[in-house]
């Protein structure tokens, strides 16, 4: 159900969304060492793709995580999530989004999960992010489907060059084992919740609260993390995580990791002290780029229209329906009005030099007032009328 | 005779302002002589602290085009200098007058100085004018502050070209009507799973 909701969303974001798409990727591939609380230890090689399709207000992103021991102990996670984002509304927006994930393990069953989550965002301020979401799933795996629930609250910030974020998640997760007997109870973060026929069904209730940084210095990202796993019946965990990578290249990066992660009841991947040292991989890039001139007449029919330097000049062109005069003044006239001429009913055109960049621009018609040429940007002028501002290439 | 030094210095004063203050006969055609006046002491004064003028006057003559007051005119003209200074401030004295011009643009729109400075050490010894210029352009049209932020910053980091910076922008402006992720601000790459209990 919730994929199939999540298909309509996509679905109409795609048909609706007059905009470029792109897609960009990256390649993890590493070497280090793990502890892990089901008591392996030793180094590890991981291997972590992902990629993210963004068209519009929709972005569809699916990762993955492989890992290896020396022992041939294996284990692959991943997900895929598909998120749509509504026009913002004043400061708030609403975002749909469900994920998709599973994982594989060498010789025990995965577990495929879910999810479908919304998101309720206020933007207090330029650089403030505030949300709330709540999401609903399952969890599949031993032939048994399992409700799984989560509550999210957080905050995002920039703080000068520091990116923070603050947040809450509450999961709770009904754990079906089998059958009943001591092996049940040796999961310390669950509480029992039923018993139906040969399988005990508990639920396990955790609340991850987390505080991450993020800062770029230089060719250098430091990504840092610290939090705290409460639960009623497991021991508080202390999480922590610390990443830096250094780009080599504008596609190569060097990365090394370390931290403790926490177990997760959902898939049952167990949790672990980490440090990792690998290569970052990074390919794709915007798909618009051939075709700028397509988009823009699709924007807005009848907007100013600046073409590419030629040797007399770029040709502006705008639609002025019922127009006898129009002129055209900018940073790039000096501010003197230029006269364009009528082409065809409802067309003007001009030719001017115009270097690229930022230029302010304004327009009048039949000796009226100056305004900003339509599909411009308008601003405030400190002169009284708007004028437009333009990015010419 | 007498007269001789005096002349002679009247003539290297009126020489040097003379160099100093080259007369832009765009001002003086078509702005009242006060206006004109002080607009063209803002230029020189911009051309002594190592500002760009020529902003300067393209505002003058801006409110000249839409029928602004003298005060008005000076007034702007002011402003605009102290942003120039505070960009000029912000990006060094080796910025170039576009880098500056494109700063003074970007913190007009409401782009933190601080956010310019970390910006110029990101891209030390390249052309700044884009990536301010695509920055500034974002935050006016919408796009919050911290997305904008962060990716033009990556893209800087990265040493992409100009083109990415453009190609950036078309994008992100046609977003703006969405909204960031906040998961993007959350962190940290997921840690790597150890192999899993048999």
């Amino acid at each position: 159900m919730t994929a199939r909701a999540l298909g309509v969303l996509a679905a109409l974001a795609v048909a609706t969304t007059p905009v470029e798409a792109q897609f960009t990727g990256a390649l993890d591939v590493g070497a280090g060492t793990a502890h892990s609380d089901d008591a392996f230890s030793g180094a590890v090689a991981t291997l972590a793709p992902s990629i993210t399709f963004e068209r519009g207000s929709l972005r569809v992103g699916a990762t993955g995580a492989y890992s290896s021991g020396l022992s041939g102990r294996w284990n692959f996670q991943g997900g895929t999530t598909a998120a749509l984002i509504s026009p913002r509304v004043g400061p708030f927006a609403l975002e749909a989004s469900g994920t998709l994930g599973w994982t594989w393990h060498d010789d025990v069953d995965g577990a495929t999960t879910v999810e479908g989550r919304l998101r309720a965002l206020a933007y207090p301020s330029a650089t403030t992010t505030v949300w709330l979401g709540a999401s609903v799933g399952n969890a599949y795996s031993l032939g048994l489907g399992r409700p799984l629930r989560r509550t999210q609250v957080g905050s995002a910030a920039r703080l000068g060059p520091f990116r923070v974020a603050l947040s809450l998640t509450s999961t709770a997760f009904d754990i079906g084992t089998s059958p009943i007997g001591p092996s049940a109870a040796s999961d310390a973060t669950a509480d029992t919740l039923a018993v139906s026929g040969a399988r005990s069904l508990r639920r396990s209730v955790f609340t991850d609260g987390m505080l991450s940084g993020r800062l770029t210095l230089a060719a250098f990202d430091f990504d840092v993390a610290l939090g705290r796993r409460f639960s009623q019946s497991t021991p508080e965990l202390t999480l922590w995580s610390a990443m830096v990578s250094r780009g080599l290249t504008p596609g190569l990066a060097l990365v090394a990791g370390a931290g403790r992660s926490a177990t997760d009841p959902v898939t049952a991947l167990p949790g672990s002290s980490y440090f990792v040292l690998g290569m970052r991989v990074r390919f794709g890039s915007p798909s618009a780029r051939a075709h700028p001139v397509e988009h823009a007449e699709k924007r807005e029919a009848g907007a100013l229209r600046i073409g590419p330097v030629e040797a007399a000049g770029r040709i502006l062109r705008l639609r002025a329906p019922g127009a006898r005069v129009v002129e055209l003044a900018g940073d790039f006239t000096d501010w003197l009005p230029v006269r364009l001429e009528r082409r065809g009913k409802e067309e003007w055109v001009g030719r001017m030099a115009i270097a690229p960049g930022i230029h302010r621009v304004a327009m009048r018609v039949d000796g009226g007032e100056w305004r900003p040429p339509p599909g411009t940007r308008p601003v405030t002028s400190e002169f009284g009328p708007d004028v437009g501002e333009i990015v010419v290439e | 005779m007498r007269l001789r030094p005096a002349f002679l210095a009247a003539c290297l004063l009126l020489v040097g302002r003379g160099i100093l203050s080259a007369q832009d006969r765009r001002i003086t055609e078509r702005l009242d002589p006060v206006t004109a006046d002080a607009v063209q002491h803002l230029v020189d004064s911009a051309r002594t602290a190592g500002l760009p003028a020529e902003p300067l006057v393209q505002k003058a003559l801006e409110g000249s085009t839409l029928g602004a007051g003298g005060d008005r005119i000076r007034a702007a003209v002011s402003v605009l200098f102290a942003q120039l200074s505070r960009a000029r401030a912000a990006l060094g004295t080796s910025a170039s007058d576009a880098e500056v011009t494109a700063a003074a643009g970007a913190l007009r729109a409401g782009v933190p100085a601080d956010t310019l400075q970390h910006l110029r050490a990101l891209r030390s010894g390249r052309s700044l004018v884009v990536p301010i210029s695509v920055l500034a352009d974002l935050v006016a049209e919408g796009t919050p502050l911290d997305r904008a932020y962060q990716s033009v910053f990556d893209l800087a980091r990265d040493g992409r070209p100009d083109d990415d910076f453009l190609a950036l922008r078309r994008r992100e402006v046609r977003q703006a009507v969405g909204a960031p992720d906040p998961a993007d601000a959350q962190a940290p790459k997921p840690a790597p799973d150890p192999p899993a209990k048999p």
